[in-house]
């Protein structure tokens, strides 16, 4: 995965929280921000938020079995991970 | 981590997850929480139910147990009268309407009585077998689980504090069924005491929580990803409603008067689509019952908010027409905070 298409898919991701969670931030001051769970407390809802948020738009499906909270409190693994899912689902859409 | 404070106050910290309107209560005392004493009668309670009673439970055959916690809701029910007082109050607030002096006098005792029996089930319950519990229990509606399920979405199970709910959890796990209970730990209640608060709650979740494998709480950092995860698998997921501990509350009319209700699972719905229906538990750890309302017809607008607003209405008329069929087995005394419940 080249540095390029990872920051992208981090720009992605931070856009989704300042939207789907409708935080008052702007996406560089997220970027900076290790763990997500410090900027929205991982409540129950925001974390479904975030989880549906990033299924629209990555048009991909998170399987249940990767609802991990290791990833989705650490803004790098959720990117890697994000990343991974996409690739895949490119991988099986050229194949089919 | 709780640290001494001056005398009369106790400083809590943020890891205590504090309800909104204690989290006012604490900004207003500078960082600490008031208590009213350091000790009170219902700490030695506590402590006889926390250490002899529990451990002789573990021997003693359950039918003595049973007539134990009947002895004892008796005795609770006649000797505590300030307490008493208090539920009769807050019930005559809840059912002006509906009940005449005397049948909530009757009702405030019923309510004791049915507090101190649960109490005494959640002895019970670790102990009885699979084959006793489907002999002593029974379900009503389990069709409209299945119809819910159907739309393999998960189902969120929607009920109130009532006294057969500790028996019916182990026996919904016995026959099987995936749920996921949604429960807390027990946080600082300026209410309480400080001994209470400080030692004998923190005791109690330990003791209690270690058998309750399916538990879920809500101070849990991945509580949101256990509970999408648990609904994509097509599981249940039971709340209750009666239960003022959710980061959102709403202020709902409740038997016409004020009472804030949680609102995150409605978000939670609204979200993932996943349907709610309405779940009853009456009766003890000797006959009990569970039921399973037809599913919520949801009103589907595209507003999160506005979803919230209607639908929590709703739901808060269906726990209403269930408290008046079985008043006696809802858990008043468990939801008797003077801070949620006003005129």
């Amino acid at each position: 995965m080249n540095l390029s298409s990872r920051e992208n898919t981090k720009d992605r991701i931070s856009k989704v929280i300042i939207r789907d969670l409708q935080l008052n931030l702007r996406e560089d001051e997220i970027s900076h921000i290790k763990k997500l769970d410090d900027l929205f407390g991982m409540d129950s809802v925001a974390v479904i938020e975030l989880i549906i948020g990033l299924e629209k738009e990555f048009n991909i499906a998170i399987q249940p079995g990767y609802l991990d909270y290791q990833i989705f409190r650490d803004l790098d693994a959720l990117t890697d991970f994000i990343n991974k899912l996409v690739s895949v689902k490119k991988g099986s859409d050229s194949s089919s | 981590m709780r640290r001494r404070g001056k005398r009369g106050k106790v400083n809590v910290s943020d890891s205590q997850n504090l309800p909104p309107y204690l989290k006012a209560d604490k900004q207003a005392n500078g960082g600490y929480m008031p208590f009213k004493r350091i000790f009170s009668l219902n700490d030695v309670c506590i402590f006889l139910y926390l250490f002899p009673l529990r451990i002789v439970s573990t021997i003693l055959p359950l039918k003595i147990i049973r007539h134990m916690g009947s002895l004892l809701g008796h005795t609770y029910g006649s000797l505590l009268m300030n307490r008493r007082k208090r539920i009769r109050e807050k019930l005559t607030l809840i059912f002006k309407d509906s009940m005449t002096r005397e049948e909530i006098n009757i009702l405030s005792y019923q309510s004791m009585r049915s507090a101190v029996s649960a109490y005494t089930d959640a002895l019970i319950a670790n102990r009885i077998g699979k084959h006793d519990l489907l002999k002593y229990g029974s379900i009503k509606g389990q069709e409209n689980v299945e119809s819910a399920l159907s739309l393999k979405k998960g189902v969120i199970l929607v009920s109130g504090h009532f006294c057969g709910d500790v028996v019916a959890s182990r026996f919904l796990r016995a026959i099987g069924m995936p749920i996921l209970f949604v429960t807390k730990t027990k946080s600082f209640d300026p209410e309480k005491s400080l001994l209470e608060n400080k030692y004998l709650k923190p005791y109690w979740s330990k003791v209690f929580n270690q058998f309750q494998e399916d538990n879920i709480f809500i101070e849990d950092a991945d509580f949101g990803l256990k509970i999408i995860k648990h609904l994509r698998e097509n599981g249940l997921v039971s709340i209750k409603l009666d239960a003022p501990f959710s980061k959102h509350l709403i202020e709902c009319s409740f038997f016409g008067t004020k009472y804030f209700f949680p609102a995150n699972f409605l978000k939670i719905s609204f979200l993932t689509g996943a349907p709610i229906v309405p779940m009853l538990c009456t009766g003890n750890s000797a006959s009990f019952e569970i039921s399973f309302e037809r599913m919520v017809e949801l009103q589907e607008v595209s507003n999160k908010d506005e979803f919230i607003s209607v639908n929590l209405n709703k739901l808060v008329k269906i726990l209403e027409s269930q408290i008046l069929r079985y008043p006696s087995h809802w858990l008043f005394i468990a939801r008797n905070s003077t801070q949620i419940l006003t005129n």
